[in-house]
């Protein structure tokens, strides 16, 4: 096939897969990185991706984000059976990932949390819902309705209701 | 090929319609935007059932979410139910007992969700007066979110019991059964069980399953016709009370041919895995009763482990491999506990071995006289066994796992077993949720 026109190839001998975000931006990413998508991964084996992969409701600063993590944990993989590598690598890890979600607005942490479910990138999801899950946790309903702009939509004799069923929980 | 061209065209839909989803999105990015599969992930994260019922009260969507069985069995599956603290009971023969009760609720250190409940919650005061002068409840076991308790008069051969559900202060008082009004039978353990059969949540026991086990010493029949010719020795019976509409009494059909020696030297030493455990003096073997099978039987204790039995030397503890029980032991100075070795032998060794007048030197208090007359165990767990010097109240803690010894925790300032209390599963979720009928109690 004459298809790899549009695929570079990087000195570890990788191809090179240019995603598009729904603003134009370009992102030139190795497979291996792109791969840690379960979305484009099966792009990948359809050969659909010669003409580059768009991401029509990926914005660019989101998917610089995802982009960033996917390349940080490419080594993943690879370095599965090099525990010493690995080892080394954990923490710079963690370290990444906690600062990539700690810093981050609602919309982006949300954007994020979709652009991860949409490109289907498990480990990327799984650590942004945790960080939502602990941005609710010790909050009352109202502290979380604040929290994520949602509105309370019980009248308040419903809302009387649900707290009698289990006042124990609404203490505080 | 023909299925990668489908699956091309079907993610050239999906991005398509993507496209389309976004462009009606108006104003920032927030939860609601996110897909229901997407925010249960989410909700499946929160760490215990009072996290869940706040996210429950937030919002319409939420509350549906969270309601929904299939979600609160995931949610299950990945989170075992919180133990918020424990409630230690106090045995009155040691110094420092409690009055109007035997019973103190003390919650889990900080950071935990008992951070967030009111205290009173758990005291317990919600429940009626016992029959009787002055008199009050004894705490007699936890399983869950409840409590099985029976009156301080009990002096009936069986008492009449009550179960609660502290939190939500909901409570059942249990009759004896009719036959029990027979004085020579009589009551020696009563315990709370898991319901039947586990509901679509995961939940095992609540105030609608739950159940009561309770073993009976049935006194030997005396010479009692000519065609007899000898009577039978004593022999344990154990009874079921289920809750529900066609709950009630019933003596366990599991019939039981194991011989008990008379009732004053029989003891509770403890639980491990499935079953309950007592002591019996005099005899190389301990009773045991399956809390499944209501079935009793004896288990053998090889001369290691019984060496100079006594109840307040001897307490059965889980954790050994496979789950299995281990023996905790004070023999003289020493505290011991065994395990028995996996294989055919199965053959009894020390697994850990405390030389308690040294492990306890430096902790505050520490006299060298306190175990000239040797010590006792107060209560054991798989955690951590209580002890005290015979001579005088002095307890302090060992922990199973480390050599940890100290006097310090909270948990060694009351002189009784300690019965672990978890938020109560599955949780009530009934109002508000439309159009759809809860499974719920």
């Amino acid at each position: 096939m004459a298809a790899a026109a549009a695929e570079a190839t990087t000195d570890g001998g990788g191809k090179m897969i240019i995603l598009i975000s729904a603003d134009g931006k370009r992102f030139e990413v190795t497979e291996a990185v792109a791969s840690q998508s379960q979305l484009i991964s099966n792009m990948i084996e359809d050969d659909c991706t010669e003409n580059g992969v768009r991401l029509p409701n990926v914005d660019g600063d989101i998917l610089t984000m995802v982009v960033d993590y996917c390349n940080m944990h490419a080594g993943d993989a690879a370095a599965a059976g090099d525990t010493m590598k690995a080892s080394s690598t954990e923490e710079e890890l963690k370290k990444f990932d906690a600062e990539l979600v700690q810093a981050l607005e609602n919309p982006v942490l949300f954007k994020l949390i979709l652009a991860a479910n949409f490109l289907n990138i498990k480990s990327l999801l799984d650590m942004t819902c945790q960080r939502v899950a602990d941005m609710m946790s010790g909050k009352t309903p109202e502290q979380m309705r604040e929290t994520f702009s949602i509105e309370n939509d019980f009248t308040p004799e419903e809302e009387a209701a649900i707290r009698q069923e289990n006042a124990w929980a609404f203490d505080d | 090929m023909a299925g990668t061209e489908r699956s091309r065209r079907r993610r050239e839909v999906k991005l398509r319609k993507a496209w389309r989803k976004e462009a009606a999105t108006a104003g920032p990015t927030s939860v609601n935007d996110v897909p229901d599969e997407v925010l249960e992930l989410v909700l499946l994260r929160l760490g215990d059932s009072l996290a869940l019922l706040r996210a429950a009260a937030a919002c319409k969507r939420w509350r549906r979410l969270v309601a929904d069985a299939g979600f609160l069995a995931r949610f299950r599956s990945l989170h075992e139910p919180h133990v918020v603290g424990h409630y230690h009971v106090v045995d009155p023969t040691f110094a420092g007992a409690l009055r109007g009760g035997n019973h103190v609720f003390v919650p889990e250190r900080s950071p935990s969700p008992a951070d967030a409940l009111d205290r009173r919650r758990l005291s317990l005061d919600f429940l009626p007066e016992p029959d009787g002068d002055r008199a009050w409840w004894k705490l007699a076991d936890t399983r869950g979110g409840l409590v099985l308790l029976y009156p301080k008069t009990w002096n009936a051969s069986f008492p009449d019991m009550v179960v609660c559900e502290p939190l939500t202060r909901r409570h059942q008082g249990i009759l004896r059964p009719q036959e029990m009004n027979s004085p020579y039978r009589i009551c020696f353990g009563v315990f709370l069980i898991d319901g039947a059969a586990a509901d679509e949540t995961g939940g095992c026991i609540s105030m609608s399953n739950f159940r009561v086990l309770s073993a009976v010493y049935e006194p030997e029949t005396p010479y009692c016709g000519y065609w007899h010719g000898h009577g039978t020795p004593p022999r344990p019976r154990a009874y079921v009370f289920s809750s529900g509409v066609d709950g009630g009494w019933r003596e366990s059909d599991s019939g039981s041919d194991v011989e008990l020696p008379s009732l004053e030297l029989i003891n509770f030493v403890g639980r491990a895995g499935c079953s309950l455990y007592w002591g019996l003096d005099g005899k190389d073997a301990m009773l045991a009763l399956h809390k499944t099978t209501a079935e009793f039987s004896l288990v053998t204790i090889p001369a290691i482990v019984g060496e100079s039995y006594h109840p307040s030397t001897f307490r059965v503890i889980g954790g050994g491999d496979d789950g299995t029980m281990r023996v905790v032991r004070l023999i003289g100075d020493d505290l011991k506990i065994f395990t028995q070795l996996k294989g055919s032998g199965g053959e009894w060794v020390v697994e850990k071995l405390v030389r308690l007048p040294v492990a306890t030197r430096g902790l505050p208090g520490h006299d060298v006289g306190l175990f000239h007359h040797y010590a006792r165990i107060v209560t054991a767990n798989e955690r951590y066994i209580l002890v005290t010097p015979r001579v005088a109240t002095w307890l302090f803690s060992v922990e199973v796992e480390t050599p940890v010894v100290e006097r310090e925790h909270v948990r060694n300032k009351y002189a009784g077993a300690a019965y672990p209390y978890e938020l109560p599963w599955p949780p009530v979720l009934q109002a508000c949720i439309a159009g759809r009928r809860r499974s719920r109690r």
